[in-house]
């Protein structure tokens, strides 16, 4: 965590004073966290999940979404996993994303909802909310959140992240933005949220890595990546987003193009907040299904 | 008789033509600018004629934390028009009254602009099926939802109509003059009013270190030398006077020195988000070279700028 901070005062110049820092400031270094085991990580992929419209095939996301939170548990079965995420007499929230687009598909949140009720939730103790959260009564009274939305480059945040999805659990959503929103993963120790979050789904199916404007979308950027993050460690989902999200970048503007807000506040989660694991190093990474440009 | 038959058609043309008349705060003497719309523009079709308006308070229902970005330049209104055809591809179309012409230039350079001009406005950005533009107090952002040839032109076809509606062309902010020339990575030049719109570009530190008040402004551009292969940054902050410049330029050197000299307890390397930096005042601005590799070639452009600020 502790890294060298040695730095030269260099000299008083002919006009200005000047000051030469040996060490790059610390948001573009990885750090260690204190967390200490690995976070596995699911990224499920199918080339068939979009038609050629590009509408969600649903019984191709179905099998996405059980076969990933199957290997994320390490069970025999969906089944099996499933009860792992929720109990019967849970009530559970989830947490999705309307902003967008992409926001995150209806099709999606239709098959979350439907494998908690057949994990044994009755029906009216599972409630799927973005904005609405803080006067939904499942979520004021949840005993388990389910946490899905899609990555997409962010204005004032560098990406709509996992982390930063709770902000509508905050009274003053406003109040996290200084900094570029660097310290999101505060609002994971909101009561209403802390230690409920069962599972994280990033959605990368047309993910949006650049965007310009007010609504900060452009269909110029965004791809068919078909594919889903799953995990239990949110930043570790988001930094598997974030990762794919660069070799994206790099790729289409053929060189290392900055975010144009840097999205620090995934690392500031596993560094300051210890909320997960952020470091490529840290993260036990394991890919399903289509393979053609995985991590691009 | 003719004429007679044709006047109810007429009024009926009338109507339908111009759709959506809506004004729009011109500026402070309540002056205002008429925008009009025809009823169709190839085959998207305004959803409704009148926008949905928003101010600086409500901004965040529409676009969430996006707002921050316009809220900190001072954002007047903003009407929101939606156009569709009948394949329900939709228009986003968002007009901003910004309240001047240089929060107008900051709202549109916020974004990185390395697209084509496409010769709306002072300035503009086009894309396959969105476009940007700021005139006069306004800046404009067009966005189409889909991905078509007749999106791109209607998309365009309709920034020439609100172009047309705004008679003033307006200026950029007089802090751009003094920017030397040379190097100047264009469509990476940010324009400020607070600390926080700052920090979204560029990290310094977490304190408000520039103290930015009410009626300051600042702008920040990366610069690229190739030949000498260097990258930097130039920071320039205008204050209402000299004193506050040369007063925020002593305490940004203090904390530097205090916090070299190891004596604040706190990680130097948390501290600050530049590798090298130059801190100089001069009359009422201070000015900041960042990043640079030779230290001669930061002294050069403060001496431009220096320059530049005399003329």
């Amino acid at each position: 965590m502790v890294k060298t901070s040695r730095r030269t005062f260099l000299q008083t110049g002919a006009l200005g004073t000047a000051y030469l820092l040996t060490m790059p400031h610390w948001r573009s270094e990885s750090q260690s966290t204190q967390t200490g085991e690995k976070s596995r990580v699911v990224l499920i992929r199918d080339e068939n999940l979009l038609d050629n419209e590009g509408n969600i095939n649903k019984s191709v996301l179905e099998k996405m979404v059980d076969e990933g939170v199957k290997n994320l548990f390490q069970t025999k079965t969906p089944e099996e996993a499933w009860e792992k995420v929720v109990r019967p007499e849970d009530i559970v929230g989830i947490k999705s994303n309307v902003a967008g687009p992409p926001r995150t598909p209806v099709e999606l949140e239709d098959i979350l909802k439907s494998r908690v009720v057949s994990s044994g939730v009755p029906l009216d103790k599972v409630s799927v909310d973005d904005r609405g959260v803080l006067r939904n009564p499942i979520f004021k009274n949840s005993t388990a959140l389910i946490n899905v939305r899609p990555m997409r480059t962010h204005h004032w945040s560098g990406v709509g992240s996992l982390v930063k999805n709770y902000i509508m659990f905050s009274e003053k959503p406003p109040s996290w933005h200084a900094d570029s929103c660097a310290n999101l993963a505060g609002l994971w120790d909101l009561p209403i949220v802390k230690g409920k979050t069962r599972l994280n789904i990033l959605v990368m199916i047309t993910p949006l890595f650049h965007g310009k404007g007010p609504h900060h979308y452009n269909k110029e950027y965004t791809w068919n990546y078909q594919g889903l993050v799953i995990g239990v460690d949110p930043v570790a989902c988001d930094a598997t987003g974030l990762r794919i999200f660069k070799a994206k970048r790099l790729q289409y503007f053929g060189n290392e193009q900055p975010f144009a807000v840097s999205p620090h506040h995934i690392q500031v989660a596993q560094d300051k907040y210890h909320l997960g694991n952020a470091d490529e190093n840290r993260i036990e990474l394991v890919k399903l299904g289509w393979e053609d440009g995985v991590l691009i | 008789m003719n004429i007679i038959r044709v006047i109810p058609h007429l009024t009926l043309i009338f109507l339908f033509m111009f759709l959506s008349c809506e004004t729009m705060p011109y500026n402070r003497s309540h002056k205002k600018i008429k925008l009009i719309f025809p009823v169709n523009v190839n085959q998207w079709s305004l959803v409704k004629p009148v926008p949905d308006r928003y101010d600086a308070e409500t901004l965040f229902d529409y676009i969430d934390g996006n707002a921050e970005v316009y809220r900190s330049l001072g954002v007047q209104e903003v009407w929101a028009y939606r156009w569709t055809n009948p394949q329900q591809v939709e228009i986003f179309m968002d007009i901003f009254d910004m309240g001047d012409s240089a929060s107008a230039y900051g709202a549109y350079h916020h974004d990185i602009r390395d697209q084509k001009d496409i010769g709306l406005g002072v300035e503009s950005e086009g894309m396959n099926n969105s476009l940007a533009f700021w005139k006069d107090r306004y800046f404009v952002s067009i966005v189409g939802m889909g991905d078509s040839p007749a999106l791109s032109q209607t998309v365009i076809e309709l920034g020439k109509i609100i172009d047309r509606q705004i008679p003033k062309k307006g200026k950029p902010p007089e802090i751009t003059q003094i920017l030397p020339e040379r190097g100047q990575v264009k469509s990476h030049i940010h324009y400020f009013k607070n600390y926080d719109l700052l920090k979204v570009h560029y990290f310094i530190t977490d304190e408000n270190i520039l103290e930015l008040g009410q009626g300051e402004e600042g702008i920040l551009v990366r610069y690229f030398l190739p030949d000498l292969d260097e990258r930097f940054q130039i920071i320039i902050v205008r204050y209402k006077n000299e004193k506050k410049a040369s007063i925020v330029s002593r305490k940004f050197k203090n904390l530097l020195d205090i916090s070299l000299q190891g004596t604040d307890g706190k990680d130097k390397s948390e501290k600050f988000g530049f590798n090298s930096i130059v801190i100089h005042s001069f009359k009422e601005y201070l000015i900041l070279v960042t990043d640079w590799k030779i230290k001669d070639t930061a002294n050069m452009y403060l001496r431009e700028i220096e320059q530049r600020i005399k003329r």
